[in-house]
Parts: C-alpha cells; sequence; structure tokens
C-alpha cells in the first residue's frame, strides 16, 4: 500500500499556491497586454503594416498565454478560499493598470467597469473566507 | 462523521494545506482498503487511491456540507472505482425492497470473516459491505455514497450478508 505520505508527494503539484500565482499572474499580466495593445491597434489610423503585423503578434501571443494560464488554472480545480484572494488582489492590480492604460487612451469608463468587476470578485473572495473561518471558529 | 473532522475539512477549505494533509493521513487508509477491496490488486489500489485524491483536491473548494465529507469522498472514491469495473458492474441489477435480518450471522459478519471471503461476492454486494462494516458509514452515508435510497442499502446489505454466509458455509469457514 503507497503510503499516505507518498499520497500527499503526488499532490504537491495540484496544492502547490506558487503554481496557482503563477498562472494567475500569467492570466492577468498577458490578458492585459494582449487588451491593451489590440486597443491600441483598433484605435490608431494610418499604422505601416509591419506595425501592424507586430501588434498582431503581441496580441496572438498574450492571448494564448492567457488562455493556457486559465486552462491551466482550470484543470487544477477550484480555487482555495485563500487562493481566491490572492487572485481577487492580483486581479485588482492588473485591473487599475489596465483602466490606466485605457485612461490614456480615452477609454476611462471600460477601464472603470473592469475595476468595479475586479472590486466586485475581490469583494466576495472575502466574504467566502470570512463565513468560512467564522464556521471553523463555531465548531471549536 | 465525527466533529473534529468537519473543522479540519473547513479549514482546507480555507487553503490550509496543512489540513488537507491531515485529511489525507486520517482517510487515506479507508480509501485505499475500500478500493482495494473492490478493484482486488494493491498496485492498481495505490493508482486509482491517487486519482480518488486528486479529485477531492480539485473539489474540496465546492463541498457545501463539511459534515458531509465522508459520503462525498466514498463518492468520488466509488466513481473511480466503477471507472475501473466499467462494463464489468453494467450488468449489476438493482435490489428489491427487502428486510435488513436482525437475527444475521455475525460471526461471519465479523471483519476478519467479512474480508476472507468478501471477494467472492459480486460487485454490488462487495461494495455495501465494505462501505458499512468495514468504513463504518452509516446506512445514510451508504446511501449518499451508492446514489441509492436507504431502503436499497438495506436490502442490499441483507442479501450480501446472505451471500456471505452461503460463501462461508460452502467454504468450510
Amino acid at each position: 500500500m503507497r503510503s499516505s505520505e507518498e499520497t500527499l508527494q503526488g499532490l504537491a503539484e495540484v496544492l502547490s499556491l506558487r503554481r496557482r500565482v503563477r498562472y494567475l499572474v500569467q492570466l492577468f499580466g498577458a490578458g492585459t497586454v494582449a487588451v491593451l495593445v489590440g486597443v491600441l491597434w483598433w484605435s490608431e489610423d494610418g499604422l505601416p503594416v509591419r506595425t501592424q503585423v507586430g501588434f498582431a503578434v503581441v496580441v496572438g501571443v498574450g492571448l494564448g498565454w492567457a488562455v493556457y494560464a486559465g486552462w491551466a488554472l482550470w484543470r487544477g480545480g477550484r480555487l482555495f478560499a485563500v487562493d481566491r484572494v490572492i487572485a481577487g488582489s492580483l486581479a485588482l492590480g492588473f485591473a487599475v493598470l489596465l483602466a490606466a492604460g485605457l485612461a490614456v487612451m480615452g477609454l476611462w469608463p471600460v477601464g472603470g467597469v473592469v475595476v468595479v468587476g475586479a472590486i466586485g470578485f475581490l469583494y466576495r473572495a472575502h466574504a467566502v473566507r470570512r463565513r468560512l473561518e467564522r464556521r471553523y471558529l463555531e465548531r471549536r | 462523521m465525527e466533529r473534529e473532522w468537519v473543522g479540519v475539512v473547513v479549514r482546507a477549505q480555507v487553503g490550509e494545506r496543512e489540513a488537507v494533509a491531515e485529511l489525507v493521513r486520517g482517510w487515506h487508509e479507508a480509501v485505499w482498503g475500500y478500493v482495494r477491496r473492490m478493484l482486488g490488486k494493491d498496485e492498481v489500489a495505490d493508482d486509482v487511491t491517487q486519482e480518488v485524491w486528486v479529485a477531492v483536491v480539485k473539489g474540496l473548494p465546492r463541498l457545501r456540507q463539511p459534515e458531509g465529507f465522508a459520503a462525498w469522498l466514498f463518492t468520488i472514491a466509488r466513481r473511480a472505482v466503477m471507472n475501473q469495473l466499467r462494463g464489468q458492474y453494467s450488468g449489476a441489477s438493482a435490489a428489491g425492497e427487502l428486510p435488513v435480518g436482525e437475527d444475521l450471522a455475525d460471526a461471519v459478519v465479523d471483519r476478519v470473516d467479512l474480508g476472507r471471503w468478501l471477494d467472492e461476492l459480486p460487485v454490488v454486494e462487495r461494495e455495501v459491505l465494505v462501505l458499512f462494516h468495514l468504513e463504518d458509514l452509516s446506512l445514510e452515508e451508504c446511501g449518499q455514497v451508492l446514489g441509492v435510497p436507504v431502503g436499497t442499502v438495506k436490502s442490499r446489505l441483507f442479501r450480501a450478508r446472505r451471500m456471505l454466509r452461503s460463501a462461508a458455509s460452502e467454504g468450510g469457514g
């Protein structure tokens, strides 16, 4: 019989917080870059073909990375409450960056919606964590 | 399920990795025992049990009732076992509503004897005996794991014990 410690070793990857944070940063970072470059490409008229090809490559690679990170996170199962709070904080950080970039391009309402969405996600993550912690304390 | 485990399950849902480790240490043997009894081979049981724990870690944040952890855990284990047994299990018929006899041959249903004759039973009957007698799940929890009403669990137990008694008497046990 494989021991419980050996079984735990087999779970190291799926339990790894570092791995989850890495994919979250990849998801939000690559997504932010892809959206900013994409909006820039869409909003600028008369760009040379070379520049357009460059933008297309950046958007394509960014979306590819974001999709891969999202898929890896999805395969890893639901996030624990603490992990969701971390995900919410990262989402808010990248949302602020994205909103700043969009504001420079005159699209501050879109950036505002993204930031409000990220705040909502973070608030909900905190609420889930508090509910579980309260439940644990009630049981002690 | 014992009260202390509910706290560990909630801590694990919060994201405390040590609580997840506690769950694995506390329930690994029970899960492995169930899987081993159902599949018959140590190596296969090792792999399937690992698969069960991966599914448990992935799904744990979604578990709404920590009190139902044992039933939920064995439901996942059962699913993994059934994936292995697919085909063989599909021919098994559902049991009728028979009463559970109180005058069971307790000597036969003793854990040691149970283990001795269990492998001779069909999957459906073996499974209910393992869950109820070896894993100490309640009738309600067995029902949740097996996805059948408590009455069906009782009738399966009744039939399984009768088959076990017959196997033991034929085998000279």
